[in-house]
Parts: C-alpha cells; structure tokens; sequence
C-alpha cells in the first residue's frame, strides 16, 4: 500500500483507481468509518435499518456537501425501483482517491448502507461494492462504526 | 520596504509590549523554551502559515493523510464526537457546557431541533466552531503578513481576515463569525472575537450561544509542525462559566492541498429530516 | 484603550501608510528595461510583486459580461448555434434561475466584476483571493503540479505563474451550473480560464481572462476590466452570508442590517414545558 497514489502529486492521467480503492478499504477497516461533516446522521438516516441495494448506476454527482448516487435497483418482484444514495463529503472521497468518473452510468454497484428516515427511496452508503469484487469506503455523515453486510 | 517592515515591527512591539492588557481574563502561558528554531516573518513574529487540519479526536483523521491509512495527526482518542483528544501539547480539554436553567432547557430543545442546525443549513459555523470541526476533515490555510492573519476555512468557505493591530471592534455590525480583532502577545497570537449575531451554535448537538457571545482565542505554534488553539468563550446569557476549548492543529503536507466546499449548492440532506428532529417529514415505521 | 495607544497607533500606522506608498527605487530601476511600464512594489521577498489590498471594479458588467468583451472585435460571445437556447433560456429565466440570485458562490470570471470588493491576500510563495460576495476564495497554487480536477468546482482550480510583473493563473474544473452574468452567459464543464492579473499604476490592477470552451464557444474570447484600489480608512472585506426568509428563499444581508442580529428568544426559553 505504501504506492498508493496521490493523484495531487501525480501527473495526469490519474493512475488507476484499484490501488486507491484498496487503499480506501484499509482506511475503513482501520478506522471503523466514522466520519461526520457538516450535518447529523442520525437526524436523516437509521442505522437501525440497514439496507443492501444491487443495481445499476444511472448517475453519479460528486457535489458538495455529499454526493450522490442514483441507481434503479430491481427487487425481487421484477419491479425496478429508483433510489438516491448519499456518500460522504467529497473532498474526503476525494483525498481517498475518488473522483467524479469513479462511476459511470451503468455500472452493476451494491451498496451496502442505511435507510433514510423518512422511508423515501434514499440512503446512506456506508460501502459500495463494484462489478469485480471490489468494496470502497463511502462513508458518510457519521455512518456508524461497523458496516452492514461486512464482517466488521 | 525594509523600513516600512522595522517601522510595523517597532508598532507591533510597542502595542504588544506596554499598551495592551487588553484582557485579564488569562494569565499568559509559560514561555515556551523561547521558541528557537520557530519559522518567523520578518516583523519576528511567529509564521503560522501552512495549511491545517485539527488533530483528530474521535475521527481518527480518516480523511487526511497518505493514503495507506496511516494517519499523520496526533496519537490518541478522543470521545468519538469530534472534539477533545489527547492532541500533543496538552491534555484532553472537551468543552464542559454549564448553562443557566433558561438555556439550558433551550439547549435540550435544540437537541431534538437539528433542523435547525445553522451548519446543517450550509451557514457559517461562527467561533470557535469554525476551528472545531470534526477532527481530520477540513484543513484551514493560513496567510500572514504584518497587518493581518487570514485563516481560510474549508469549511463552508469561512474565511476570517484578523487585523493584527488589535483595532477596536465596529458598532452597528453583527456577523455570523463576529468582527475579530488580533494582536501578538510575544510569540502568541490573541484574537478578541466580538459581535456576533447570536444564530450560531457550536455543535451539533444543540450547544449553542446567542449575540452576547464573547471569544478569546489563542493561537501559538508549539512546533514547526503544531498550533495550539485555545478559545475561551463566554456568554452571561448562556453559560454560567466560561467554556473552554483546547486542541491542536498538524500541518498538512505540503502535497496536500485545500479544496472547495461549496455547501450550500448542492445541500439536499435536509429535505429527509424527520419530526423527530424538527424536520418536515414523517418518520416511517 | 486609552486615547494615548490610539495616537501612538494612529501616527504608526501613517507611517507605515507612507513608508508603504514610497515608491521602491530598487524596483524602478530592475525594471527600467522592460515593457512593464509600472514597477509595483515587492514582498518582503524583495522580488514578488505585491498585489495585496481591497479592490473592486466599477461598472456593471455583471448585469452583461459582453460590456467588458476585447475579443472578438465585435464585443460579443462566440457561441456554438446551438448552445445559444440555453442562453436565451437563461435569459428569460433571470429573474429566478440565476445562481447568484440563490447566495451561491459566483464562479468565474465572475467573481472578479461583481459589485463587490475583493481582498487579495499574499506572502513570498502564498497568493489568494478573498471575494465578499458569498465568502468564497481560492487559493492559487504554484504551477508545476497538475489541476486537481476530480470533480467540478464553483470557484475551479488554479495554477499560477509569474511572467515578469503579471500574475498568469489557469483555471479548469468548474461546474457547468455557474453564470457569467446576469444575463444568463454560460459555460460547460470544459471550461477553461487563462487570467492575468498586473498593475498599472500603485491603486489599478488590470484583469484580462481569456475563455474556451470547445462544447460552448467556436473560439476563445477575452475580457478586460481594471480594479480599484478601495481607498477608504479602515476599509474591510466584510461578512456576506445570506439569510433565509419564512420561504426558505435567501436573500443578502448585510452585518450592518439590525435584522440580522438575532436577539435571544427569551420567550421560547421560559414557555413552560409542554405536558
């Protein structure tokens, strides 16, 4: 890991992105993930209701002061379902190797992560796995240490 | 220019040295080992720019450093709710809140009112809470020259330009951040913060302070690499004793650089709030 | 304070004043050679020019940026046929749509000829702009590494250089949601800025930025705008945050305005508790 790239130091293009997204594993396991920004978790997502979305990336918005993922994710029943899912601030997504092309419409992603309170079709991505195997820290407004879903 | 600078320097000197007991709410720090090898201006002063991030007290840093994990802040924990921590040059000092009994029920009816979190709103998170974000996620960076010290937030684009020759504050002006007002005692720099507006709070968590809100903040480099950061505040309307905050500030590699927050563009959290938190949604079952 | 330290401090800061205003003669001389035909004054470092100080534009060309356009020689944006819609569009819709309208932060160049002062903050090595409106800033960073584009950004990201006495910054990464004006002049995420920044007498700072876009623009085009020097006493950037009404809607206020003081709410405080 000590090659991790920087990509503020690097010249572009900005290398590829596995060694970053491993990197940004280690600092999930290594912290337990809680990461809190300018508003409260608990005030708009439940951590008693963890959630696992699988489907498909249909937009990907790093815009302060969280990004956003929207995906349609199909249920069990064949119904295709769309849902907004929070990440963490992007400057810190960002400093772990993130950026605005990380995904692409039409990524296959599962997101691993909370359920808003409201019980509208939105949640909070603690960690979101890519089509190959890969599982990158989201975190957001003070996920709860610990991860849905993981081994944690 | 170079007498231009002695002459600013001969100021500096004489309002700091016989002039200005300003205030006497703190006795003076001891001396630090007469702070060799500082990097100084050329006024001698202490040169407190860089960029900075607060050392981490419950958020391990996460967001800053190399990114293999290892985290460049100070060891220790801290309570988990951002502030506090074993931060090296002191010990831990969480803020201690003692409200009146008026605020105080005021305080535990924000609590449930997180709504209305000024921040939460992408609003300017006033003093000290500009300084006092979550440990190890939004560096500040810091220039100076001899008339002033500007410290340019991350966070929410705050940006405070102190003048150093501790000039009076304004009337008829009330401010998110108050009007800051510094002055170098020997090699710390006093900030008197004043007029405020009264809509800040200071955390999450519904502490808070209204327009008689008074800050004395002490900023002294204790390394190359560390800021001490103290605030005194205090606030006869809120609290019945002075609150205060003691952290430290790591310079941030050099490979590392500030970026933007542009909050308030993009902010679509709040629309989720719940009744629970005075937010305009349900919750559902 | 006593009315002793305000006329010691009064009669050092004259001094400085006009230590400060004394033309260096070391720099004249350096730069009696070249084109330049103003020698600013230096940084302690005795090389960087020093640009620091309050400055703002005159004029209202926010309200239509093609007032300050250079080039082309026509004076106007050379859009794409079809990026003029959105244009009009924007046009139509300013009343409401316009970013500025909502407290967001201006972008660029259009930080630089709002109708407000800026501040701009330096040392040997460190360059930033303060803009009043909406407290945005930006820190430029030396040229030599590369722009930190990983997303877009209002205010974008800056590389500079130093081309004898003219600051050249290069800015790319900015959102395509920002305006260039009131008028509803765009720009997408392409969006690339060349601005120069020079002196040309002690209180005038000239402005030139030059704009492409290939998805928006058949060419580059390039503004001109000189700033001035804020001259009043004691003459500070001062907080611009905005607050919102009943609606949600935010409107600028200014620290000065009472209404912006929010006297405690007593009455809330000792409203017995609810059973």
């Amino acid at each position: 890991m000590s090659d991790a790239p920087d990509h503020r130091t690097e010249s572009r293009p900005v290398k590829p992105i596995v060694g970053v997204f491993l990197a940004a594993m280690v600092a999930l396991t290594s912290n337990g993930a809680a990461v809190s920004a300018h508003h409260s978790f608990a005030a708009e997502f439940d951590f008693q209701k963890p959630v696992t979305l699988k489907g498909v990336v249909v937009q990907w918005e790093m815009i302060n002061p969280h990004g956003w993922i929207t995906m349609d994710v199909t249920g069990e029943d064949g119904q295709t379902a769309r849902w907004m899912v929070e990440t963490s601030n992007p400057n810190g997504l960002m400093r772990l190797g993130w950026t605005k092309r990380s995904l692409k419409p039409g990524d296959e992603i599962t997101v691993e992560g909370y359920k808003a309170k409201d019980g509208s079709n939105t949640a909070n991505a603690a960690t979101v796995g890519l089509a190959d195997g890969r599982k990158v820290f989201a975190g957001s407004s003070g996920t709860p240490a610990g991860t849905p879903g993981t081994n944690k | 220019m170079r007498s231009a600078l002695l002459a600013a320097a001969i100021c500096a000197l004489i309002a700091g040295s016989r002039l200005l007991p300003l205030s006497a709410q703190r006795t003076p720090p001891p001396a630090v080992a007469a702070g060799a090898g500082l990097p100084r201006l050329p006024d001698g002063h202490p040169d407190l720019q860089g960029l900075w991030l607060k050392s981490a007290g419950g958020f391990q840093g996460l967001f800053i450093g190399s990114l293999d994990g290892t985290n460049f802040a100070a060891p220790g924990g801290g309570r988990g709710d951002g502030r506090g921590g074993r931060a090296g040059g002191g010990p831990p000092a969480a803020p201690r809140y003692e409200y009146t009994p008026e605020a105080e029920a005021e305080r535990q009816d924000r609590l449930k009112r997180g709504y209305e979190d000024p921040e939460a709103r992408c609003h300017l998170p006033g003093v000290p809470r500009s300084l006092d974000q979550p440990g190890g996620l939004y560096p500040v960076q810091i220039i100076q020259d001899e008339k002033y010290v500007a410290l340019l937030h991350e966070a929410m684009h705050d940006v405070r330009i102190i003048p150093t020759d501790n000039s009076p504050h304004p009337k008829n002006y009330w401010a998110w951040d108050g009007d800051s007002r510094g002055r170098w005692d020997g090699d710390t720099f006093v900030v008197d913060v004043s007029n405020f507006n009264g809509r800040t709070w200071l955390d999450m968590a519904g502490n808070f302070v209204d327009a008689n809100e008074h800050v004395v903040e002490r900023f002294r480099l204790i390394d190359r690499d560390t800021i001490l950061y103290e605030a005194t505040v205090t606030d006869p309307t809120v609290f019945v004793k002075p609150i205060e905050f003691r952290f430290t500030l790591k310079r941030v590699p050099t490979d590392q650089q500030i970026l933007e927050y542009s909050c308030l563009e993009g902010e679509r959290s709040l629309q989720h709030y719940t009744d629970e938190d005075g937010g305009k949604k349900r919750r559902a079952k | 304070m006593t009315w002793g330290r305000v006329v010691q401090l009064a009669l050092c800061s004259a001094t400085i004043a006009c230590l400060l205003a004394a033309p260096a003669s070391d720099s004249v001389a350096q730069n009696a050679g070249r084109v330049a035909p103003f020698a600013p004054a230096r940084l302690w470092d005795g090389k960087t020019p020093d640009f620091r100080g309050i400055w703002q534009v005159r004029g209202s060309a926010d309200q239509n940026v093609e007032r300050l356009v250079v080039d082309p020689p026509d004076g106007k944006i050379p859009y794409k046929p079809e990026a003029l819609p959105r244009r009009q569009q924007n046009y139509r819709n300013r009343a409401t749509a316009d970013p500025s309208l909502k407290c967001y932060q201006a972008g660029l160049p259009r930080a630089t000829y709002v109708p407000m002062p800026l501040q701009i903050l330096q040392s040997p090595g460190n360059f930033a702009i303060v803009y009043q409106e909406n407290h945005a800033f930006r820190v430029f960073h030396p040229e030599g590494r590369p722009h930190f584009d990983a997303t877009d950004w209002w205010m974008g990201d800056t590389r500079y250089r130093w081309q004898f006495d003219t600051l050249i910054a290069d800015v790319v990464a900015m959102t395509d949601l920002a305006w260039l004006d009131q008028a509803g002049n765009f720009h997408s995420t392409e969006f690339h800025v060349v601005e120069k920044y020079r002196l040309t007498s002690a209180n005038t700072l000239e402005y030139e930025a030059r704009m492409e876009d290939p998805m928006v623009y058949t060419r580059p085009w390039t503004l001109r705008t000189t700033l001035y020097r804020v001259m009043q006493p004691g003459a500070r950037i001062i907080e611009d945050e905005c607050l919102e009404d009943a609606n949600g809607v935010r409107h600028h206020i200014s620290p000065s305005d009472p209404r912006n003081l929010l006297k405690a709410d007593y009455s809330r405080w000792k409203k017995p508790a609810q059973p």
